[in-house]
């Protein structure tokens, strides 16, 4: 019995969409810090049963890790309501993990976006001036 | 309320045989592995060639598998958790977990190992994961035809030069000294790789890039000369320091951080308190080392719990007269 989801360029977006908090763990079978993250998963999926743990298997599924700019491995992200509210690398510890969780839990998603909103219009103006300035 | 024959605290190839000694002599050791350290540092390796008995080389995690696999035959008890606080002063000496839980023992065998050294840059940590990495058999993959830099002159930054030379389109190892502190095979190894180049001399004096790695400006350290590299990958593999926080105040340390034991013995400055693997060796650092002075602390403990045992069966006697 497992509680994590394979992730694959197939069914990615579709569950990014149809869930409103999913858990991705990049991965692969050669590295061992990915391995020992793997048990440490699954005890937070099983604990969590209300949101989606996925696994994308970064050999399987180079378009995805290219996508994300994945380059270390394990790397954690967490996209609410289609926001990746947070993406790290390394392999978080038990505690660690709980700790991420219940904060991005805590998230007002409405000032989330208002945040990214922001951040785009100023970059988006940067990059106007930049072009006036030339 | 129960007390432990003996806790030990590490789980590299020190820790499981230390494990698997004191499981043969009954002690029932209590192994914390760490959270996600188990195993320790051959987790990240690939092949490892220079294990006795293993004619074909065998895969570092494989072997780690082996070696806890083998202390759990014998009654082992592990726990995939790190130790958070330790006092080891007293004749009952206590561990506590992540979860705050107190385990209580009469000794304790001491296996942290060590931690990779960082180029101390500020750059370092914001760019780790995008470019910056301290996995190479991780990672590699990731940098499929890109230029990559591998900083250090040892055994690790050769193999990981040699490993990454498979994906990368070029491996730059960066150098502080004009030779290589590396054994002569990987030496070779490397020199003989067309895709391998060297720069002798130098450190990094700034890790660039701003969303991802960029490049790097390399030091020469003889005549201060400023140079850019364009590498979209970093390897920095410059050694390791003993992981000893934990024991601060409590053991005696050396200058460098290595925990000190009154060698050719395990024991360390507190009674019923031993020491093995890396986190005390400066100069071998070799699994099969570890190994050994794994068993040796293990060897240590036994007559140390044995004495103790004898007292607690000699003191009743004692009041009885």
């Amino acid at each position: 019995m497992t509680s994590t989801v394979e992730l694959t360029k197939e069914n990615f977006d579709q569950t990014v969409t149809d869930n409103e908090f999913v858990l991705i763990d990049f991965w692969a079978e050669w590295c061992g810090p990915c391995k020992q993250f793997g048990p440490v998963y699954e005890k937070a999926a099983e604990a969590n049963p209300d949101l989606v743990f996925g696994k994308v298997d970064t050999e399987a599924q180079p378009e995805l890790a290219q996508a994300f700019g994945i380059s270390s491995i394990p790397t954690l992200m967490i996209v609410r309501e289609q926001v990746a509210v947070f993406a790290q690398p390394g392999a978080l510890p038990e505690a660690a993990l709980t700790d991420v969780i219940g904060q991005a839990r805590k998230l007002d998603m409405d000032e989330v976006r208002k945040a990214v909103a922001e951040q785009q219009a100023q970059a988006g103006q940067n990059g106007q001036e930049g072009q006036e300035g030339q | 309320s129960d007390v432990r024959n003996v806790i030990i605290i590490g789980s590299g190839p020190a820790g499981y045989t230390a494990a698997l000694y004191t499981a043969r002599a009954s002690l029932k050791p209590l192994v914390f592995e760490g959270a996600v350290t188990a195993g320790g540092a051959l987790m990240n390796t690939t092949e490892v060639e220079n294990f006795p008995g293993f004619q074909d080389g065998i895969m570092g995690p494989e072997l780690m598998d082996n070696m806890r696999a083998q202390a759990e035959r014998f009654g082992a008890e592990l726990i995939p958790d790190d130790v958070v606080a330790v006092d080891l002063s007293g004749e009952i000496k206590t561990v506590t977990d992540t979860a705050g839980t107190v385990h209580r023992a009469k000794a304790v065998i001491v296996t942290t190992g060590s931690q990779h050294r960082k180029l101390g840059l500020p750059n370092e940590d914001a760019l780790s994961g995008r470019g910056v990495s301290w996995c190479a058999t991780c990672d590699g993959f990731f940098f499929k035809d890109q230029d990559i830099a591998v900083i250090g002159g040892g055994d690790t930054a050769m193999e990981e030069a040699t490993f990454l030379s498979r994906f990368a389109k070029s491996v730059t190892i960066v150098h502080r000294r004009d030779t290589l502190r590396a054994s002569k095979a990987m030496q070779e190894r490397a020199f003989a790789d067309p895709k391998i180049s060297f720069v002798w001399d130098s450190e990094v004096a700034e890790v660039q890039g701003d969303q991802k790695l960029a490049g790097l400006k390399l030091r020469n350290v003889k005549t201060g000369e400023l140079s850019d590299l364009p590498v979209t990958g970093l390897f920095i593999a410059i050694g390791h320091d003993p992981r000893t926080e934990l024991f601060k105040g409590q053991l005696d340390l050396d200058p460098e951080g290595y925990l000190k034991v009154d060698a050719p013995s395990t024991r360390t400055n507190l009674t019923g308190v031993f020491g093995a693997g890396d986190v005390v060796d400066h100069t071998y650092r070799q699994a099969i080392t570890a190994a050994g002075t794994g068993c040796s602390a293990a060897v240590d403990a036994e007559p140390f719990l044995a004495a103790l045992s004898d007292e607690d069966k000699a003191e009743p006697e004692k009041t009885a007269v």
